[in-house]
């Protein structure tokens, strides 16, 4: 196979996942009914947590792939690591923008050091740090190896963190929010809630995938740099990926659609245990919102009033989202032209 | 084991002849609390509620500082490399290393801490025992990774940069309960005196919960991690 | 002495080879350095390794002293196993570059002690003065090492492995950045070594691989190109070994 072509079953996957993007954009904006308590900007969180899951996916993809990297020593796993820290970045950046617009309507701040959003401000700087120390290596296999190391300490340094920042967070209490019990999601909500992980999920992977591919291409860069051939250790193509990611995709999407009939709120066993956290989180999360909304005394006027400027900010966050995910994507390809000419010079110069 | 001693022998000679890394700790840890002082010009209460944090920021920065330089000696012409080529464990070379790291830091302490007590009035008394006790286990946590960073950013370029950049986000719940429990300890320092006057109840004490016991389950397994990974920074 | 002879004979009676390579493969990312080389040499051989740079000689050597893993393939070193055994097989060797390794603040005595010990010698004190001594540093063992010329640090870097007194010395340029002094001494201490120990280095003097060596091999891309005979006329070498690499551009 050449390598400096993307499969076809690769652009497949991508206009099935831009399909499905639309359909999510749909129910998250028209299908769902406005929350009863925040009125339209909750509709935000249809892109904000699973933002957030696949920020934390792609942590645990980088500390999977840098003890995959130490033990067998191959290239491939590097641009796993690198390519999930990459994406993490983007997504996380995301969550981390999507967070105050939300925060700003519902709580009336932009920022509070509550425990999730400092940890999550945590996450986005430690994949900095590991991306800079990249950056700053010049030599693949040092970069590869150091990066590694860092990769290991942080996924055991992680859970420690998200730990010690809740216990942190009880020693100070907090004055704004509090949570309640007994409010759920709707059940257009949840179906389309879920529907939105498992879209993002597989644009996550498809976008992971082109990833890996700009790495490869990198490499080959390299390659021909030094007037060798590449008879390496020989890299499975990262295709492998694909039927994982739509299975992964299209598992987290259907999870409501078990766990809907019994008990909407108490999680189906058949779970998996990373969809009943996220659920739990998403749903104090909007407990909260709710609390806070309930304890507004407003009227007609001003509720409107307050709707449209949610509005508003929603349409911010939106677009902030897809602009993000496109200037990425822009960027992505825009570099993989850059190796590719630099390829077919380097090779027609020989 | 005489490895380790070994090595921490020849980091101290080597730090003994030149005073480097210990003299700009120093310098920069007494010129956190001066800026300090000069852009908060704190009164006593104000002391007791931000010290600790003030504490270990002068501890954590000026620790980054000398952690730059403990592989400084051995990036020079190609020491690593003979060092490397002698028949001594990854782990022992690490271990040496970070018991040197850990003394020049707990040196530097020992000097900002009591004048930062004496320049900010701190009645500390019989609290001290426990204030040292945190600051040993902060520090030796701080060092165990700030060891393992200094190796692998030492193979960078902008390596002064690097550290605290990779060290602190990680380092980030070790800071966050040292700094818990030495306010707890400041908070009772204060305190006390005016509770035995009558002027504030027990009630107001703050407890520092189980920081202490974190920190030294966060130094266990980090020591552990830190010396098991150290081989890869080192070889290829 | 008489100590690592005992433990020579010991470990490597099983096939008597010094150090034995087998298809090894190496590579930095996805660039091959070493592809597949196979290389035995005896007890007592001096070997030695010519090749532009980057045609991997110091990353075989690396490897033989274990700071480098091989990507594929073995290597023995003493029938140890690299892989495996590498701190056991440290003992056994000595290295020498044209990278000093000494700790400029430190003294040359304070150095020489720092490296025997590590290298958990009985009797260190008297070898460390023995050595500096044999490289007529004595009279300079207590200044640092920052004041020493280029010749007096390679003089050092010398004593480091007579006081250790090692079967198997990897030698990595030992020559580049010497005084002319400082390589007669070398040389007339790799002629004395010659046939009691078995010696790996790499040049680019042709004419010391010539005079000194048993057998000069040649690396080119991470493979063995030719094998030539030593203690060979130097203009024929070069001969030889141009028309080496003149073969590997036209390739």
């Amino acid at each position: 196979m050449k390598s400096g072509q993307l499969s076809r079953v690769y652009w497949g996957a991508l206009i099935v996942v831009a399909l499905a993007m639309l359909v999510n954009i749909y129910l998250a904006l028209a299908w769902v009914q406005p929350d009863a308590k925040q009125g339209d900007v909750g509709r935000i969180f249809f892109f904000h947590v699973p933002g957030a899951w696949v920020g934390l996916l792609s942590f645990l993809l980088v500390s999977v792939a840098s003890i995959g990297y130490l033990i067998r020593r191959t290239q491939s796993w590097d641009r796993v690591a690198v390519s999930a820290a990459e994406l993490g970045v983007v997504f996380i950046t995301i969550t981390l923008i999507t967070g105050p617009i939300w925060a700003k309507v519902a709580w009336g701040i932009w920022w509070t050091w509550d425990a999730r959003l400092t940890s999550t401000l945590v996450l986005f700087l430690l994949f900095c740090g590991y991306l800079m120390l990249r950056r700053y290596i010049p030599e693949p296999s040092t970069r590869a190896k150091l990066s590694a190391v860092v990769g290991i300490v942080s996924a055991v340094d992680v859970p420690i963190v998200f730990f010690a920042i809740r216990w942190w967070r009880t020693q100070h209490p907090q004055p704004v929010i509090a949570g309640e019990e007994g409010s759920g999601l709707g059940e257009r909500e949840s179906i389309a809630f879920f529907y939105s992980f498992g879209v993002f999920t597989m644009l996550y992977l498809v976008l992971l995938l082109q990833r890996v591919h700009l790495a490869r291409l990198d490499d080959e860069v390299e390659v021909l740099k030094r007037g060798r051939t590449a008879n390496g250790p020989r890299a499975a193509h990262a295709a492998w990926l694909l039927p994982f990611a739509l299975a992964l995709g299209l598992g987290v999407g259907a999870t409501p659609a078990v766990a809907q009939e019994p008990a909407p709120n108490n999680g189906s066993p058949t779970e998996s245990q990373d969809v009943a956290q996220l659920r739990e989180q998403l749903e104090t999360e909007l407990r909260r919102a709710k609390t806070e909304a309930d304890s507004l005394e407003v009227d007609r006027a001003q509720l409107d009033e307050k709707n449209s400027r949610a509005i508003r900010h929603m349409m911010i966050a939106y677009a902030t989202v897809w602009g993000l995910i496109i200037l990425y994507l822009i960027s992505v390809s825009r570099r993989q032209s850059k190796l590719r000419r630099e390829i077919d010079e380097l090779s027609g110069g020989r | 084991m005489r490895n380790i001693w070994t090595i921490l022998w020849k980091d101290l000679r080597l730090e003994w002849r030149t005073k480097e890394s210990l003299s700009a700790m120093l310098v920069f840890g007494l010129l956190v609390i001066v800026i300090f002082n000069f852009s908060f010009n704190p009164s006593p209460a104000e002391v007791r509620q931000f010290g600790a944090g003030l504490l270990w920021i002068a501890y954590t920065f000026a620790g980054v500082l000398g952690l730059n330089r403990s592989f400084a000696a051995e990036r020079e012409n190609g020491c690593l490399q003979s060092l490397l080529m002698a028949p001594i464990d990854r782990s022992s070379l690490y271990l040496g290393k970070w018991i040197a790291n850990l003394v020049f830091m707990l040196a530097a302490e020992a000097v900002i801490l009591p004048l930062f007590l004496l320049m900010f009035n701190v009645p500390i008394g019989s609290h001290i025992g426990r204030l040292v006790l945190i600051t040993f286990l902060g520090t030796l946590g701080f060092t165990c990774l700030g060891t393992l960073f200094a190796g692998v950013s030492m193979n960078t370029r902008m390596r002064e940069v690097l550290l605290p950049v990779l060290l602190f986000p990680v380092s980030l719940p070790l800071l966050l309960w040292a700094v818990e429990s030495t306010g707890a300890i400041f908070q009772s320092a204060f305190l006390d005196p005016m509770i035995a006057h009558g002027q504030a109840t027990t009630a107001a004490r703050a407890s520092d919960g189980n920081a202490l016991k974190f920190l030294v389950a966060y130094d266990m397994i980090f020591g552990a991690v830190c010396t098991l990974v150290f081989g890869f920074v080192v070889e290829d | 002495m008489s100590e690592t002879d005992d433990a020579t004979s010991a470990t490597s009676a099983s096939d008597g080879w010094a150090i034995e390579v087998h298809e090894l493969r190496r590579y930095f990312g996805t660039i091959e350095v070493l592809s597949g080389i196979d290389l035995k040499v005896r007890q007592g051989e001096f070997v030695t390794l010519l090749g532009r740079n980057g045609a991997g000689k110091t990353t075989l050597l690396n490897i033989l002293g274990g700071l480098l893993k091989a990507s594929e393939g073995e290597a023995w070193v003493q029938g140890l196993d690299v892989r495996r055994q590498a701190v056991r097989i440290r003992p056994e060797l000595g290295w020498l570059s044209h990278q000093p390794g000494f700790y400029g603040d430190l003294s040359a005595h304070e150095n020489l002690v720092f490296f025997a010990r590590l290298y958990d010698l009985p009797d260190w004190r008297r070898a460390v003065e023995a050595a500096l001594e044999q490289v007529g540093l004595a009279s300079r063992a207590k200044h640092r090492v920052r004041t020493f010329s280029r010749g007096m640090l390679q003089r050092l870097a010398i004593a480091r492995i007579l006081v250790h007194d090692p079967p198997i010395l990897l030698l990595d340029e030992p020559h580049t950045g010497l005084d002319l002094p400082a390589i007669e001494l070398l040389n007339g201490l790799l002629e004395r070594f010659r046939g009691e120990r078995t010696i790996l280095m790499t040049t680019h003097d042709l004419a010391i691989g010539a005079s000194l060596a048993d057998r000069i091999i040649v690396l080119s891309e991470g493979r063995i190109m030719a094998e030539l005979p030593g203690s060979q006329d130097v203009a024929d070498l070069r001969r030889q070994y141009l028309e080496i690499l003149a073969h590997e551009v036209g390739a």
